[in-house]
């Protein structure tokens, strides 16, 4: 029993002592409101910073900057809970409301509650010009962004989804007149958006990434989807591949790009667009990034035409022209077809037209096993435009088996397999001079095939002529099947 | 075991002081309260869904997005404001008005969702040819989804066309799709006779979407979906015969080539309606004239 009293006792002792130790402890108020009444502040102030601007915000919005590329919105918010807003998004910029709402979540967040153009970011059917961004994903995007912060006037949003890789950011337009000058800008970003996605000139022409620093000069091959607004440019050297992958939004300047590209340890984000040399460069510490179209490819892959030995395709490489365009065919080779279609629309005082031509190419044979095939299409609508109309005969022109030298591919016409249609050839000339250049075709990889109204998983390339008498190059894209 | 009990008693006195002196200090008086109590900016259409739905049925038309209402890994956006009040209307003609004719003033009121998502496009469903076009969830809320891709104007039914997307995009997809679910309800609040499940036990499957509707029709299936699961059966029989004139139903029944297929599909029939008449003493085909020609007349 007494034992007992003994354990008791102790027990007495730890308890007070456990009950008194902190007594005199000082007790610091890290806030002197409630946690309710802070997150309204929050609320609050966000609700106000976004009424602050009349004339509303520019947002440029990076919707995952490891896939898909930026655009611009311009939002000005109301009190009576709207928000009207005009995009850069595609070619549909009229000026819409919709409400919005400032919520407290996780933390502050602005809520886009109804659709309108900042929705078209999670569209999951969302489409350039018929072109599917990604079925049921679209550009990824959200309705909701998590409030980050005010840097003097500016407002950084996250999204919850694309915590690493999305921005919204917000930045006073400083307009006096929202709706005229927000379309006004909306029309130059479009306008410089499509600088940078097809090339102002008739030649064929070469999307590069070039860099020029203390240690040289060195040209990236520059891939860019203008539908998901995402390039990755590509370096091959004997040795090495090289690939920088970021997304593009373009500016009032030129273009921006996220992540920021670095390269040598330098850090290039913002591009600006110099009308006279038709480049998007950015500079610093001495260092230049540009982006441009030029008349020579980045650089020959010489792994490239080693590809058209092996198989790619029965059928060989087919350039079509209901397929869709590719900036990468040079309007040279438009304005050819036109002639050879328009000879044979004369010549024959019939309607057909071409519709393409496939180069089937064989290394060993001379008994005709390398040829090209003309494909013919009844224009009876007359309009120039292969609108789903008779398909016309298939004309071909034999040549010597096919050779590689130096990194290009020669070829040498022999003749028509069909002499009964050897009245065609006079017609047909320009392309056969262009398949026959003496000075040989470079040829490129270009990935899976994809123009402006389809997308095959195909493989793509294109062949140049290397014209040494300079009288314009001309360039095919196409595919291999 | 005195001394024992004297001990324990001083003991137990000392800790009730301590706990009883401790919070002498605390402020008891309650303040006003802390939580935004603010009413909420009501536009011109929230107010026509309080009057329309909140007030009278104690349902909630949800149009304004709250990541919370769906998925947050699916690409989903809000509809255009523009579209919900036709959308709502459709509602109360296609549903509501035909059920309270039928079932009384108080059937909508007792047995309902409390409250409606309305997304705008359409909901794909990953890794997967499918979209989702509806989910019900535990008897309280539907949500419906491609409100913007909707076109008011148009019936079409699965037998009209090879493309399902163009039934999706007439009103007919939405509204099967509420019937679908609101069947869903009525079997959350009394469960079908489990004797359905054995009318056609051996054909039911996961890959439902392999096959065409036809298919499943020559299998004793009013639709694809429904050869999901017995659950999925009879609300397709519900959604479709309720979507369709009682001809128009009759004819896609006959339709059928195997008569097996045509007599599973007739017995079905025969569990729904006797499921409305003996639970809820509605004439289910008195209710089919009503919704068919409620749609109907929505689109002219």
């Amino acid at each position: 029993m007494k034992r007992i009293f003994k354990t008791q006792y102790w027990f007495v002792l730890l308890a007070m002592i456990c009950l008194t130790a902190c007594q005199d402890d000082t007790t610091e108020e890290l806030f002197d409101q409630s946690p309710s009444v802070r997150a309204d502040q929050q609320t609050n102030e966000l609700k106000a910073l976004l009424l602050s601007q009349p004339n509303g915000y520019r947002a440029e919005y990076f919707t995952k900057n490891d896939e898909r590329g930026g655009f611009t919105i311009y939002m000005q918010f109301n009190a009576d809970g709207t928000v009207r807003q005009t995009s850069d998004f595609d070619n549909q910029t009229a000026l819409a409301n919709s409400l919005y709402d400032v919520r407290f979540g996780t933390t502050v967040e602005l809520v886009f509650s109804t659709r309108n153009h900042i929705t078209k970011a999670v569209d999951p059917t969302a489409q350039i010009d018929g072109v599917s961004v990604e079925i049921g994903t679209g550009y990824a995007g959200t309705n909701n962004f998590q409030f980050f912060g005010n840097d003097n006037g500016v407002l950084s949003f996250r999204d919850i989804r694309n915590s690493e890789t999305a921005t919204l950011t917000l930045t006073p337009t400083n307009f006096t007149d929202f709706d005229s000058q927000s379309l006004a800008e909306v029309d130059v970003l479009r306008e410089n958006y499509d600088k940078l996605s097809s090339p102002q000139s008739d030649l064929p022409t070469y999307p590069v990434l070039e860099f020029d620093n203390s240690q040289g000069n060195t040209r990236f091959k520059f891939s860019f989807n203008e539908v998901t607004r995402f390039s990755t440019s590509r370096l091959v050297t004997s040795n090495a591949i090289t690939d920088l992958e970021f997304g593009i939004t373009p500016t009032l300047e030129g273009l921006t790009v996220s992540p920021p590209l670095t390269y040598q340890g330098e850090v290039y984000e913002d591009f600006t667009y110099n009308d006279e040399t038709k480049r998007y460069v950015s500079t610093v510490n001495g260092t230049t990034a540009s982006i441009y179209y030029d008349f020579a490819a980045a650089y020959v892959n010489p792994n490239d035409i080693v590809v058209l030995e092996q198989d790619l395709g029965a059928s060989g490489f087919l350039y079509r022209l209901n397929l869709g365009k590719n900036p990468l065919t040079s309007g040279t080779h438009d304005s050819m077809i036109n002639l050879v279609s328009n000879s044979f629309n004369q010549g024959l005082n019939l309607n057909y037209r071409v519709s393409g031509y496939q180069l089937i190419l064989d290394f060993e044979s001379n008994d005709c096993d390398t040829f090209l095939v003309l494909q013919l299409y009844n224009d009876v609508n007359n309009n120039g435009v292969n609108d789903g109309e008779a398909i016309g005969p298939n004309i071909f022109y034999c040549f010597e088996a096919a050779k590689i030298n130096d990194g290009k591919l020669f070829l040498t016409y022999t003749g028509i397999s069909n002499p009964g249609l050897a009245f065609t050839v006079p017609w047909v000339q320009p392309l056969l001079d262009f398949v026959g250049d003496p000075d040989g075709l470079i040829f490129s990889r270009e990935g899976s095939f994809s123009t402006n109204t389809a997308s095959f998983g195909n493989t793509a390339g294109t062949f140049t002529s290397v014209d040494s008498e300079g009288n314009g190059e001309i360039r095919v894209y196409g595919l291999f099947f | 075991m005195k001394d024992n009990f004297l001990n324990r008693t001083f003991v137990i006195a000392i800790i009730l002081a301590v706990f009883t002196t401790s919070c002498s200090n605390v402020d008891d008086s309650v303040g006003p309260s802390q939580i935004d109590t603010t009413p909420p900016i009501l536009n011109e259409l929230d107010l026509y869904l309080r009057n329309s739905f909140v007030i009278p049925y104690n349902i909630d038309i949800q149009y304004k997005w709250d990541i919370n209402d769906t998925s947050v890994n699916r690409f989903l956006h809000p509809p255009f404001q523009s579209n919900v009040k036709p959308m709502a209307t459709l509602l109360q003609d296609v549903w509501i008005a035909p059920y309270t004719a039928v079932g009384g003033v108080n059937f909508i009121k007792n047995i309902a969702p409390r409250e409606f998502i309305l997304s705008g496009g359409f909901n794909y469903n990953p890794n997967s040819p499918t979209i989702t076009l509806g989910i019900a969830e535990a008897g309280a809320r539907i949500t419906l989804f491609n409100l913007d891709e909707l076109d008011y104007s148009s019936i079409v039914y699965d037998e009209d066309t090879n493309n399902d997307f163009e039934v999706q995009l007439s009103i007919v997809g939405p509204i099967s799709t509420v019937h679908h679910e609101y069947g869903h309800i009525l079997n959350q609040n009394v469960p079908f006779d489990p004797a359905f499940e054995k009318i056609t036990p051996g054909d039911y499957t996961a890959q439902w979407f392999n096959r065409s509707n036809e298919q499943a029709r020559e299998l004793g299936f009013i639709t694809a979906y429904a050869s999901n699961q017995p659950g999925e059966d009879f609300v397709e029989m519900i959604a479709q015969m309720l979507v369709r004139t009682r001809a128009d139903y009759d004819a896609l029944v006959n339709s059928i080539s195997s008569q097996q297929a045509k007599d599973a599909i007739r017995l079905k029939e025969q569990f729904v309606v006797d499921y409305y008449q003996d639970n809820f003493d509605i004439d289910f085909y008195a209710l089919q004239e009503l919704t068919s020609q409620a749609l109907i007349d929505a689109v002219n």
